[in-house]
Order: C-alpha cells, then sequence, then structure tokens
C-alpha cells in the first residue's frame, strides 16, 4: 500500500512537472531560438552564448 | 528490502524513468559535449598520449573499452541512468533517519536541480556521474572515519565513476577528505592521487597554457534578477544561457532559493548532531560555492586569468560552476532533516520537481535519440586498418547537423572514425574566440596540413571547406553526408605526444589499486583482515 501512495505521489509529481513544462516549453516556442540560428549561420558554431 | 527501502528504489527508479523515458529509445543522444558512437577508438588520445591536452582521460579509454563489448548506445543510456538512479539513491542513504521520506526528499533534492539539469543540457555526463558517486564517497569515507575495516576499499570503488573525469575526481577526493577527518587524510590522499593518476599524470607531461579568455566566457551567470550568486547558491549558474531551463528565470526563484538555504542549513546544524563530518561537508560546500563565483567578485576574475596564465592545470577552474556539486550534497540531505517534523514530507518532494519541470521528459526535446546517416559506417569502413591521421573539414569543434535537428553537438568524428582524428578545438561563446589547447589543430587552421593522410568533410553544418585544398586531393568517397579524401603521398604521422612509460604506470597503478580492492573485499585475502564491526 505504502509504495503504492509513493509511486503515486511520484507519478503526480511527474505529472505536474511535465504538464507545467509542456505549458512553459510551448509558451517561450523554443523552436524560435533554431529559427533564428538557421537564419545566420556563423562559419564557427557558438558552444554555447551567456 | 525492508519496505520502505523499496519505497526509496521506487522512488528513484521513477526520478529516473521521469527525466530519461525518452533517452531509452534506441539511438544516441547527441548534444554539446556529449557524444557517443558505436563502437569508439582504443587509441592514443584516448589515454592522453597525443599533443592535446588529456579533457577527455581517462572516459575516453574507458567507453572505447566498454564499446568492444556492448552498444555504444546501449553504454550511453547505461551511464545516464545511473547518474540518476545512483545518485538519488546514494543522497538518500547518506541521511541518518529511519523515516525513507526523509530519504526521498533527499534523493529528489539531489538530483532534480538545477545542476543536473544544466550539466546534463549541456552534456557533462561524466562530470554527473562524478556527481552521482559523491553520496556513496561519502558514506565511504564515514566508515574511515569510524576505522571499520576494509571501508578503504569501498572508498577506492566509489570515487571509480568520478575519476573518469578531472574534476570529477577532484569531487570526489574533497568529498572524500571531508567525511574521513583529519586522521584519515594520508591514505584518502594516496587512494585519490592513485585513483586519479590516468588524467593527471599526461596532464604534467603536457606544458599547454589555456585561453584566460575562458575566465570570463565560462563564469558563473546570473538567472534571473537574484545575481549570479543566489543563482549559484540554487545549484544554477552554468556559463551558457543555451541550457539554462526555462523555468530558472521563475522572478520567485530567488526568494525560494534564500528560504531553502535558510532551510537547509537549518537542517545541516541538526544534522550536525547526528553525523559526523557535517561541518566539514558544510565547509566544503562553501568552498564550492566561492570557486563557483570568485570570477564574478570583484578581483576575482583577474587573479584567475593570472592563474590561467602561468599554472599549468589552473584551467580546469575556469568554468567554476562545476564546483557547486561540493554545495549540492549538504543542501540536499540538510533540506531533508529540516523536512522530518513535517508530515508532509512528500509534498515538499513533489514541490521541488515543481520548481523544475523542464527537466522532465528530457527537456522536452532537447535530449532526443537520433541515428547517425549511414555514411558515417561506410567512411569508418574504409578507414578500418588504414594508416594515417585524418583531418576534418569545416574548421569548427562543434556541429548542427539536420539528421540530429540542428542540435549544437561536438564532431563526432574522433570518437566515431577509427585511428587519430585531428579537430578544431577552439570554442566561441558568443562569437568570441578561445583559443583551443592541439598544436595540431592549430597547424590545420594555418592551413598546415603536415602528418595528415585523409581529409573527411562533414556536409549540412556551418562552416566551409577549403574547395583549393580538396582539388588537390584523392576523392576516395562521396555520400550525401560526408566526403573522404586520401592526402597523396603523406606518410602516416609518427606519434607526438608525451613519453608513453610515466602513462602507462599511471594505468598499472590505478589498476593495481582497484585489483587490490576487489580482492581485499571479495576474495580470500579480504579474510585476513579483522572482522567488520558493521555490515
Amino acid at each position: 500500500m505504502g509504495v503504492v501512495v509513493v509511486l503515486l505521489v511520484v507519478l503526480a509529481g511527474v505529472g505536474v512537472a511535465g504538464g507545467v513544462g509542456a505549458i512553459v516549453v510551448n509558451q517561450n516556442h523554443p523552436d524560435r531560438v533554431v529559427e533564428l540560428q538557421q537564419q545566420a549561420e556563423p562559419e564557427v558554431i557558438d558552444y554555447g552564448s551567456r | 528490502m525492508r519496505p520502505n527501502g523499496l519505497k526509496l528504489y521506487a522512488t528513484c527508479a521513477g526520478l529516473t524513468l521521469a527525466v530519461l523515458a525518452p533517452v531509452l529509445m534506441p539511438g544516441y543522444v547527441l548534444v554539446y559535449d556529449m557524444v557517443f558512437t558505436p563502437r569508439q577508438p582504443l587509441n592514443a588520445v584516448a589515454f592522453g598520449l597525443s599533443e592535446a591536452l588529456p579533457r577527455a582521460v581517462p572516459v575516453d579509454a574507458v567507453v572505447a573499452l566498454a564499446t568492444l563489448v556492448v552498444p555504444g548506445q546501449l553504454v550511453q543510456k547505461l551511464a545516464l541512468a545511473a547518474i540518476f538512479f545512483v545518485g538519488a539513491l546514494g543522497a538518500g542513504k547518506l541521511v541518518p533517519t529511519d523515516k525513507t521520506g526523509v530519504r526521498i526528499v533527499a534523493a529528489v533534492a539531489y538530483t532534480w536541480n538545477a545542476y543536473v539539469a544544466e550539466r546534463l543540457f549541456l552534456g557533462h555526463w561524466t562530470l554527473l556521474l562524478g556527481y552521482a558517486a559523491l553520496p556513496w564517497v561519502a558514506m565511504a569515507g564515514l566508515r574511515m572515519r569510524a576505522n571499520e575495516p576494509r571501508a578503504w576499499t569501498r572508498l577506492v570503488l566509489t570515487m571509480l565513476p568520478a575519476v573518469l573525469s578531472a574534476p570529477g575526481g577532484l569531487l570526489a577526493l574533497g568529498t572524500a577528505l571531508a567525511t574521513a577527518g583529519r586522521r584519515k587524510v594520508l591514505p584518502v590522499l594516496g587512494i585519490g592521487v592513485v585513483l586519479n593518476a590516468p588524467w593527471w599524470v599526461p596532464s604534467l607531461l603536457h606544458s599547454g597554457l589555456s585561453d584566460p579568455a575562458g575566465v570570463t566566457a565560462f563564469s558563473a551567470r546570473a538567472e534571473n534578477w537574484g545575481g549570479p550568486v543566489l543563482s549559484v547558491l540554487g545549484l544554477g549558474g552554468v556559463w551558457n544561457g543555451e541550457v539554462v531551463p526555462i523555468s530558472r528565470t521563475n522572478p520567485v526563484l530567488p526568494v525560494i532559493t534564500v528560504v531553502l538555504t535558510v532551510a537547509a542549513l537549518l537542517g545541516l546544524r541538526e544534522l550536525a548532531r547526528r553525523m559526523p563530518a557535517t561541518r566539514n561537508l558544510t565547509i566544503l560546500g562553501a568552498i564550492g560555492v566561492l570557486l563557483a563565483v570568485i570570477a564574478t567578485l570583484p578581483g576575482g576574475a583577474t587573479a584567475m586569468t593570472a592563474a590561467i596564465e602561468h599554472v599549468p592545470g589552473a584551467g580546469l577552474l575556469r568554468d567554476g560552476q562545476k564546483w557547486v556539486a561540493w554545495w549540492a550534497l549538504p543542501f540536499a540531505i540538510g533540506l531533508a532533516v529540516i523536512t522530518e517534523r513535517l508530515n508532509a514530507r512528500m509534498l515538499v518532494a513533489v514541490l521541488l520537481m515543481g520548481l523544475l519541470p523542464d527537466l522532465a521528459w528530457g527537456g522536452f526535446g532537447r535530449l532526443e535519440p537520433v541515428d547517425y546517416p549511414a555514411d558515417w559506417a561506410r567512411v569508418r569502413e574504409l578507414l578500418d586498418d588504414q594508416p594515417g591521421d585524418v583531418a576534418v573539414l569545416p574548421l569548427s569543434a562543434f556541429r548542427r547537423f539536420d539528421w540530429n535537428d540542428r542540435r549544437t553537438q561536438l564532431d563526432p568524428a574522433p570518437r566515431y572514425l577509427p585511428g587519430t582524428t585531428v579537430a578544431d578545438d577552439a570554442l566561441s561563446v558568443g562569437g568570441r574566440l578561445i583559443a583551443g589547447e592541439d598544436p595540431r589543430a592549430a597547424r590545420l587552421r594555418a592551413h598546415d596540413y603536415t602528418g595528415i593522410s585523409w581529409v573527411l568533410v562533414e556536409y549540412g553544418t556551418p562552416g566551409r571547406a577549403d574547395e583549393n585544398l580538396l582539388k588537390r586531393l584523392e576523392k576516395v568517397y562521396d555520400g550525401p553526408e560526408l566526403a573522404l579524401y586520401k592526402v597523396p603521398g603523406v606518410p602516416p604521422a609518427a606519434p607526438n605526444g608525451p613519453p608513453v612509460a610515466p602513462v602507462v604506470l599511471a594505468w598499472i597503478a590505478a589498476g593495481s589499486l582497484i585489483c587490490v580492492s576487489l580482492l581485499w573485499r571479495r576474495l580470500l585475502v579480504g579474510r585476513f583482515a579483522p572482522p567488520q564491526r558493521e555490515e
């Protein structure tokens, strides 16, 4: 019983995390970053930016 | 197994699946520094015996050996799963409590946080393997402190995942020193020095210094209005803004970070009554935070620049946020202990996950397995058993291929092709170039192809190959993704790395220590040791 409760709580956590994450990611439209990169591809690819 | 133990294991498995479920599909996750290939070459570079600074030693050699028997994608999935499962389980077990809920909070706090998310999305899986080992190293250190027989063998074995990389090895050594106490400094140092020898010996044999421009480029970054110090205290602050989860810009986060930090410190005060070395772990955490933010403090960048300009190996300090791992452990167990008096411990665990929802499901598209195009296997076949080094064009350390959804990824050629591959190692951060450390790559940038027998051109990624150069070469293969050229008349390059003998001795020393530890624990030899107090 206890294990089931824990699993349910973990699943709930994942559900909350997943749901909120999906909304956040969708709102911020991550493909926009890729689109901008593709518009002006540099000769040397950035390792990252600050 | 006790029922409450089962709950902890179930939580660790749940955390692992919550992050890595999409990663477990067939294929290779190729993102930033994380490169896995079907079969990694076991060459001189993997042992630090090339001209370049040995930055991926000994992990490249270990992965190469592993992929001799297991496909590379399985090695990758096992390594990534171990980060979450082993790390969470270790943090949970480290807390001295009889309440499983408290252990679960520690497990969640240690693995579901910004440090793990940012380093995972940056592809720093070896660093994270070391991170996952830290709670186990701490437990082994505490056993040494208590003079338990054969505890040193446990320390050797728990440090193994960490010593795959230089930062991981140092993180583990610091944790072991903090937990084992003053009276065990010498044996712990001895173990640390020997186990880390496969990377520090070849590093000492190289005379190269790192580019000091990396100090500011790789310094901790403010993720919200709280600035770099609060970002780091909340276990975030990695230099690369592209890998930072969007939830880290949450405007409430600095306040929550202060609350959680105070709660963790109160928990550590309570924990100090039950667990020796709590104070040392807290001090180590403070050192980690200081190292992480030092380049952002007045005068800190100047001091670090001077160190990197003049001290070989000081380049290790330039991405200082990685040392926050030392704070993550006391933070997680302190936070867990403070929840001991709460009835809603599970709620705390769920809330910790809710603060960073975008770590779930492989970061929602950040980590996604892909297959290498068939050209890669074809070129590898052509180069099998062929002597000579391969130069890779376009000259750029990173790639963006359509077949990997144009994610930024390290060039896979050095780990895919047999033999030695010379690729550019200069790094561009926000358009600012940070010089590389491989003299052979520097010669390629100067159009000097001395000692190169083959040229591989990768298509579909930014950058150009020198057409005038290619016209002078013999085309051996031309596919949709790759072209291979033979350089006529060039003899195979002679190895020009550090002397082999010290490096071999380093591997023998580390290997011997591991073997003796295993024998001492498992076989007859260990039976001559005094009986254990408790196990």
